[in-house]
């Protein structure tokens, strides 16, 4: 495990990713489990919120708890699922190259014969294997769970959106990624990148309740991830490279930035 | 052929300073003391050196090799030890430096073996166990462990006792036997005395100065203190041109010399002498003693 820049940090957050594995699959897991008995009670509620859009606030957009496609999207995939991934993605891509100076191996690690674009991808490579098992988790436990408890899901939509929730906590990570690269800063590379993240999820949600905020809507990467349920209509191609779009720049002006930069101590 | 030479080599953070017109030549195969007082630009100087940040101005070879264009090449023949050394704390110290082996450098296991016996020094416990000497060793270890031809130590016997120093000493006595060079930052005198071909002075960003330290020895003010029995005439002591100044105390006498002891000390034998003491000459007594009249012309 210490053969690369990559491995070394992969075995870093492995502990990490473990459990972080384990907590998101258990948890999708038991949301199928309970599904039989929230579809029953989920109409009475339906029927008792009349507000069509508070309703779609509730359920992301949805207005559905009734249909495994519905109650999994509102329970799962509209908010608490990507916001998890966003959490660990911002947490690993902020600290990927300012930790480093934080902890001050900087210097260590950079007086080696390697390129600092080496780094820069070995720790981004790191950041999309970290999304990736974390996605897989996800997939899996809906994929066991649905089939235990008998949930009838489309599975290339299922698989669309798991891709899809993959893009846009990748996105939000390599935004705190390149700030980490750029300036060095991990404080300021999470933060800034909560703070996005945070104002792109509310511009969706409120996107589809005030028709004050809809025309911005479409700057939410949200949006393209969830504008319609994707367990439903699936994950289009355009909605899929935009989100694809935030991770190749953050990538590009990381390798740029870093590599002239002074290194911080 | 000079191991490292700077031209003009300048950096500042912001507005402060950090070196200012830098021109330094170490020249291969020997060892070289860059002595200066805490904040002098010591540590900015090393790290300019090791493409770890950017000067603002001039420009730097190493092993000559251009550090703009072929800094990673030059890496690969340098052993560098941080001023700030920190390790990767999950890590033993032999999985560091296996770590350390992978990114480029080949390591020399039996001079690992050698090192880490030398240091006494456990390879197989988690870093984040040992205490600060401990990672120094291993620090020390990790730069030596591919022999460079060029070792650049920010500080190095930071945190060694006296008995690693020594073994610190052996090593470099080592390197220079192999023709191989070091280039080590210091604030202490006396450490760089006893193991530096020559010293070069920085001061506020500056190199004031670059000696053998043998030149360097002849220009110390040394200040020694002579308690006699009874108060000599001080006509006794006319004519030794290196005693700079007599200070008398009663029977006390503070000597200012500069240069050779001898003919003082055989000048104060004719009398009965109850006790002497000589000072440790410190980095301060220079710049004041030594340089003071430099500055205050500059
Ligand atoms: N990152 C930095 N930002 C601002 N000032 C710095 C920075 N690093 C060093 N300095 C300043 O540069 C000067 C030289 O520091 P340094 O090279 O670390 O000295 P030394 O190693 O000789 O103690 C000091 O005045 C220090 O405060
Ligand atoms: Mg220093």
């Amino acid at each position: 495990m210490l053969r690369s820049v990559y491995t070394k940090t992969l075995r870093e957050i492995s502990t990490s990713l473990l459990w972080w594995s384990v907590g998101l699959f258990g948890y999708v897991f038991f949301s199928c489990y309970f599904y039989p008995v929230i579809a029953s009670k989920a109409s009475a509620f339906v029927q008792l919120i009349k507000d069509v859009s508070l309703m779609n606030f509730f359920t992301g957009a949805s207005g559905d708890f009734v249909t495994p496609q519905g109650y999994l999207f509102s329970e799962f995939f509209s908010a608490i699922g990507p916001l998890l991934l966003i959490i660990f993605s911002i947490g690993f891509g902020a600290d990927a190259i300012a930790g480093e100076e934080n902890r001050k191996t900087a210097d260590l690690l950079l007086s080696n014969p390697i390129t600092r674009s080496r780094i820069i991808l070995d720790k981004f490579l790191v950041l999309l294997t970290g999304n990736f098992v974390l996605s897989l988790a996800l997939w899996l436990g809906f994929l066991l769970g649905g089939h235990i408890y008998h949930i009838q899901i489309d599975s290339l939509k299922l698989i669309q959106t798991n891709l899809g929730m993959f893009l846009l906590s990748l996105s939000f990570g390599s935004l705190a990624f390149m700030v980490s690269a750029w300036l060095g800063q991990k404080g300021l590379a999470s933060s800034i990148s909560t703070l996005i993240s945070v104002i792109s999820y509310f511009l969706w949600g409120f996107g589809s309740m005030v028709n004050s905020l809809k025309p911005y809507e479409k700057l939410s990467l949200f949006y393209y991830y969830a504008g319609d349920n994707p367990l439903k209509k699936g994950l289009s191609s355009k909605s899929a490279l935009i989100l694809l779009v935030p991770a190749v720049v953050c990538l590009i002006v990381a390798l740029g930035t870093y590599e002239k930069r002074d290194i911080r101590i | 052929m000079f191991a490292i030479e700077t031209e003009n080599l300048t950096k500042y953070y912001g507005k402060h300073r950090g070196v200012v017109s830098l021109f330094l030549q170490v020249k291969e195969g020997q060892i070289f003391g860059y002595l200066g007082p805490n904040g002098a630009g010591k540590t900015t100087t090393i790290r300019l050196l090791m493409n770890l940040i950017g000067p603002m101005d001039g420009n730097a070879k190493v092993l000559g090799l251009d550090l703009n264009k072929s800094g990673l090449e030059a890496r690969r023949h340098i052993g560098y030890l941080p001023g700030e050394l920190s390790l990767y704390e999950d890590l033993t110290g032999k999985e560091l430096l296996n770590y350390l082996g992978n990114l480029g450098r080949s390591v020399d296991w039996a001079l690992v073996a050698y090192l880490s016996e030398l240091f006494e020094c456990d390879l197989t416990r988690p870093i984040r166990e040992l205490s600060r000497g401990n990672k120094q060793k291993i620090g020390l270890i990790q730069a030596f462990m591919h022999k460079p031809d060029l070792l650049i130590l920010d500080e190095p016997t930071i945190g060694l006792d006296p008995l690693m120093q020594h073994a610190f000493l052996e090593l470099l006595e080592r390197v220079k036997k192999e023709g191989r060079t070091v280039f080590l930052s210091s604030h202490n005198l006396g450490e760089v005395e006893k193991s530096c071909d020559e010293i070069g002075i920085i001061r506020e960003g500056k190199l004031v100065a670059v000696e053998s330290v043998e030149s360097l020895k002849q220009k110390f003010l040394k200040h020694i203190e002579v308690e006699f029995k009874s108060a000599p005439p001080l006509e006794a002591f006319a004519g030794i041109t290196n005693i700079i100044d007599i200070k008398p105390k009663g029977t006390v006498f503070e000597f200012v010399i500069q240069g050779e002891l001898d003919p003082m000390l055989k000048r104060i034998a004719e009398f009965e002498v109850e006790n002497l003491t000589s000072h440790d000459i410190s980095l301060e007594d220079i710049f004041m003693d030594y340089y003071s009249g430099e500055m205050e012309n500059a």
